[in-house]
């Protein structure tokens, strides 16, 4: 039977989109705070500005339910679908108010784009950029990265039940802990301590580059971000290859990959269950496929001799498939060289890195190595089941955080996700050509958008037509939410549209 | 019978750390030497 919303579910779920939105506003209280001390003012007016119009329509979304009830799972997956959207409307206002963005759609964009740590950005003059509104565009990366929900539930905002469907709702498949507000708050602790560390190693490579202090810690701690959140914006228009230094490169990459793993398998690495790191599926899927597509980029390389040198080909061939697979998309060539200087099967391998994505429960997009184990163990499995007798019967198991039999529901739950992952991917390429881009960059800009990676073949720009903003904006946000939430949300608007019709009728 | 109590992975975070670091290194430096050894051979 179908779940209709009846007036009373609306209000209650732009009650917590409310809050969401004065969520939003109360965390820019670190960009003015960072306006201040390095003596921006204009920029801290921006969001001082910000604030007070995101926190006033935020808690006029607040009162539309004054009494709020549990939280079921329709109302979850419509406030985490209306949720991101409302948070990255909200977090593009201050940006909005620079004077780096052309129009609000492209402070949309970025804000959106940060929320999902995509890292696809239409900034203009980033490198003159103030302080401030870096610090705001990364502080997206952080709070995207582990989850809009998973923020507001870490400090357990008015909830009255319905948290676990909430945590659900948002791509987080897994419950760390028994309670969820345990695993939340988890999640945060592993992201302060990895973004702490990476700070401090980043700080000692930018004063070793002879940066200035002041300006050293703000790119440590941003990169940090951006880097384990897989992220992938930067405070310079020139991304990772500002910097120009292959400790800056090695340090981020640790994060990239500490970023994309399972936050469970953190869990059970930090209880003192190593063994788990390479029995998991997911961690040796991950491996080889990082492993093969390495190998595929260094024959690309060799085949067209554009960065000479065994050292050359690490900087940029395995740094850029580390960047892609783990989705953050870091970048240390300019755009254009990804059609010149990546021959045939390096820019398919990292096509396959983006697609792929890390680990379910990370702060990585894309398909994600988990359902890719599951899905070749089933092929794998029907392929036994045909050469083995009729009367035997046969379960394939596989390990994840112990052992599990692979049942046809979880298969085919993986399958379902693969070909969404997929139709999405094609369906944003085809749009791209439809706009007159070629075919190889519309592939590599569609995926690096669905699957939150952020590595561009030079179509993202503020000079992009507007149409296609809006359909790497849709790429990103069904992306992150891994469409489930998103396709409930069109199945509602559908559904209240026919009985809309049906009572006219009648 | 025994009950095994699950340890706390919030108070064990430095041993954990240590260990990620280890398994992250080692993997990125396989990965490196790989692409180094290839681009050279072929």
């Amino acid at each position: 039977m179908w779940l209709k919303l009846r007036l009373d579910d609306l209000r209650l779920i732009v009650h917590y989109v409310g809050m969401f939105v004065v969520g939003i506003g109360l965390v820019m209280v670190i960009p003015l705070v960072t306006g201040l001390l390095y003596g921006e003012y204009d920029a801290a007016l921006d969001f001082l500005l910000g604030m007070g119009v995101v926190c006033t329509v935020g808690a006029v979304l607040v009162n539309a339910h004054t009494r709020p009830e549990n939280v079921n799972h329709m109302h979850a997956l419509a406030i985490t679908a209306f949720g991101w959207l409302a948070a990255s409307m909200a977090a593009a206002v201050p940006l909005a108010f620079s004077a780096n963005y052309a129009t609000y759609l492209d402070a949309l964009f970025d804000a959106l784009s940060g929320l999902t740590t995509s890292g696809l950005t239409v900034v203009v003059d980033l490198d003159h950029m103030a302080h401030a509104h870096n610090m705001w565009r990364h502080l997206t990366h952080l709070i995207g990265g582990q989850g809009i929900v998973v923020a507001a539930l870490s400090l357990a905002v008015g909830l009255r039940g319905g948290a676990f469907s909430l945590y659900l709702a948002e791509g987080r498949d897994e419950r760390i802990l028994p309670n969820v507000l345990h695993t939340v708050r988890f999640i945060w602790y592993v992201t302060a301590v990895y973004v702490a560390v990476g700070t401090i190693a980043l700080f000692g490579v930018t004063l070793y580059l002879g940066m200035a202090p002041a300006r050293g810690i703000l790119h440590a701690f941003w990169i940090a971000v951006a880097a384990y959140d897989t992220g992938g914006f930067g405070p310079q228009s020139l991304n990772a290859m500002y910097y120009h230094s292959f400790l800056f490169e090695v340090v981020s990459v640790f994060l990239m990959v500490a970023g994309a793993m399972n936050f469970n398998l953190h869990a059970q690495v930090w209880r003192g269950n190593r063994s788990e790191l390479w029995r998991n599926i997911e961690t040796r899927v991950l491996a080889l496929n990082i492993m093969v597509l390495s190998v595929l980029t260094a024959i690309g390389l060799a085949a067209t001799q554009s960065f000479s040198g065994p050292f050359a080909a690490i900087r940029k061939g395995a740094y850029h498939i580390l960047s892609a697979h783990t989705g953050t998309g870091h970048q240390t060539i300019f755009s254009s060289q990804w059609a010149t200087d990546f021959g045939g099967p390096a820019f398919v391998a990292v096509l396959i890195a983006m697609a792929a994505g890390g680990a379910v429960s990370s702060t990585a997009g894309g398909i994600k190595a988990l359902r890719i184990g599951l899905i070749v163990r089933s092929i794998i499995q029907q392929v036994k089941e045909a050469l083995a007798p009729r009367s035997a019967v046969m379960r394939a198991r596989y390990h994840h955080m112990g052992e599990r039999f692979l049942t046809p529901e979880i298969g085919a739950a993986a399958a379902t996700v693969f070909i969404l992952y997929m139709v999405t991917y094609i369906t944003g390429a085809l749009i791209g050509t439809a706009y007159g881009y070629d075919a190889g960059s519309a592939i590599f800009e569609s995926i690096s958008a669905t699957a939150n990676v952020g590595l561009s073949a030079g179509i993202t720009a503020a000079t992009m037509p507007n149409g296609l903003k809006i359909v790497y904006i849709v790429q990103m946000w069904a992306g992150r939410l891994e469409f489930i939430a998103v396709l409930v949300l069109l199945a509602q608007l559908i559904i209240a549209v026919s009985l809309q019709r049906e009572r006219r009728g009648a | 019978m025994r009950v095994h109590r699950l340890q706390s992975p919030f108070r064990h975070w430095r041993s954990g750390l240590i260990a990620e670091i280890v398994a992250i290194g080692l993997f990125i430096a396989i990965v490196f030497i790989t692409v180094a050894v290839l681009v050279s051979v072929l």
